[in-house]
């Protein structure tokens, strides 16, 4: 039997999530759904703890990305006859529980992102970026999002293959809207919880002046 | 007689040399990458030790100072090899992730994808 839904999960060192978040993502018993767990050349035992939870765990060879291992899961499942897929993170900052409402909202339309509150809990730094990038965006591409960097975010498999993404890192959040602008995909945002859990972890700065200036060569790329 | 520099360039060249061939003796290249290597290194000696040899070209293009000449030079040959090095890095990066994916979905137990031939 073909399970329409895919979550897939990048993981990379998260040891101490993971277990959770697949569990939490279970609880949700959504029908026809799989999850698939990509360890993006973990050292710690990400993979080991992922596997005894018996389902599909994609290995990188190597960390390549956050986008890399996205592309992995996104390839896998449309390979195995997903119709659906959610991207999660697995550091435990996502609520599983929003799953339903994003299968929901997906109804009708080619891609549905995840909008983060704008909470204390934020570092101001990750506001900053996060909002000038949202303008870039939204003036390169014509895509108005309140939140283009959260990573919580599902789409049909067709829209997948539109949007097919090459960035590896961090910009693959970025890189997405400005294909699902180029390729005038239809799009919707839901409002999501977020639980900032590690500082250190994530977008730095660096990676934000990378998007950016990758934004600008999008643009200008054809594809 | 040689002015600071020249002994510069020719420290510098020497060093390079003795580099070139170090790394050829562990097989980082062939003949061919040894020669020419070689010849980039005796080129930059002859270069700083006899600068007039190029003042024909700079006079064409209206460089007045030698070390003009060879900052100009430099920039243009630098662009170039960051240029080349920016290409084979992305190639690499690219088929490092294609190779990367293959061995995920292998390990996960999907069968790799046989191309059909087409029928003459």
């Amino acid at each position: 039997m073909t399970q329409d839904t895919a979550v897939i999960i990048p993981a990379h060192n998260e040891q101490r999530h993971i277990k959770t978040v697949i569990r939490k993502v279970r609880q949700q018993k959504v029908k026809g759904c799989r999850i698939i767990v990509v360890d993006d050349g973990s050292t710690d035992r990400t993979y080991e703890i992922a596997k005894e939870e018996g389902l599909t765990v994609l290995r990188h060879a190597i960390n390549l990305g956050k986008g890399a291992a996205l592309k992995t899961g996104a390839d896998y499942s449309v390979k195995t006859g997903a119709k659906n897929l959610v991207f999660i993170d697995s550091d435990g900052q996502h609520m599983p529980e929003d799953i339903p409402r994003f299968l929901k909202a997906l109804h009708g339309t080619d891609i549905v992102f995840g909008s983060r509150t704008l909470s204390r809990k934020m570092p101001s730094i990750l506001k900053f970026g996060n909002s000038f990038i949202n303008k870039v965006n939204s003036l390169l591409f014509g895509i108005k999002l309140r939140d283009t960097q959260s990573g919580y975010r599902a789409m049909t498999s067709t829209a997948y293959r539109k949007i097919r993404w090459r960035s590896c890192g961090y910009s693959v959040e970025s890189e997405m809207v400005a294909n699902t602008g180029k390729k005038r995909l239809k799009y919707r945002e839901i409002t999501i919880k977020t639980i900032y859990s590690d500082r250190y972890k994530g977008t730095t700065v660096i990676d934000g002046i990378k998007i950016v200036l990758s934004m600008l060569w999008w643009k200008l790329s054809r594809r | 007689m040689l002015f600071g520099v020249q002994i510069l360039i020719l420290l510098f060249g020497l060093v390079m040399i003795y580099f070139t061939f170090l790394y050829y003796k562990r097989s980082n290249y062939d003949k061919v990458g040894l020669v020419f290597w070689f010849l980039v290194w005796l080129g930059f000696i002859f270069l700083g030790m006899f600068p007039q040899t190029v003042y024909g070209i700079m006079e064409a293009l209206a460089i007045e100072r030698t070390a003009d000449f060879f900052y100009a030079g430099g920039m243009v040959v630098f662009s170039v090899v960051l240029f080349y090095m920016y290409n084979i890095t992305m190639k690499n990066q690219r088929q490092v992730e294609i190779l990367v994916r293959k061995l995920a979905f292998k390990d996960a137990g999907m069968k790799p994808k046989v191309r059909k031939q087409k029928k003459k």
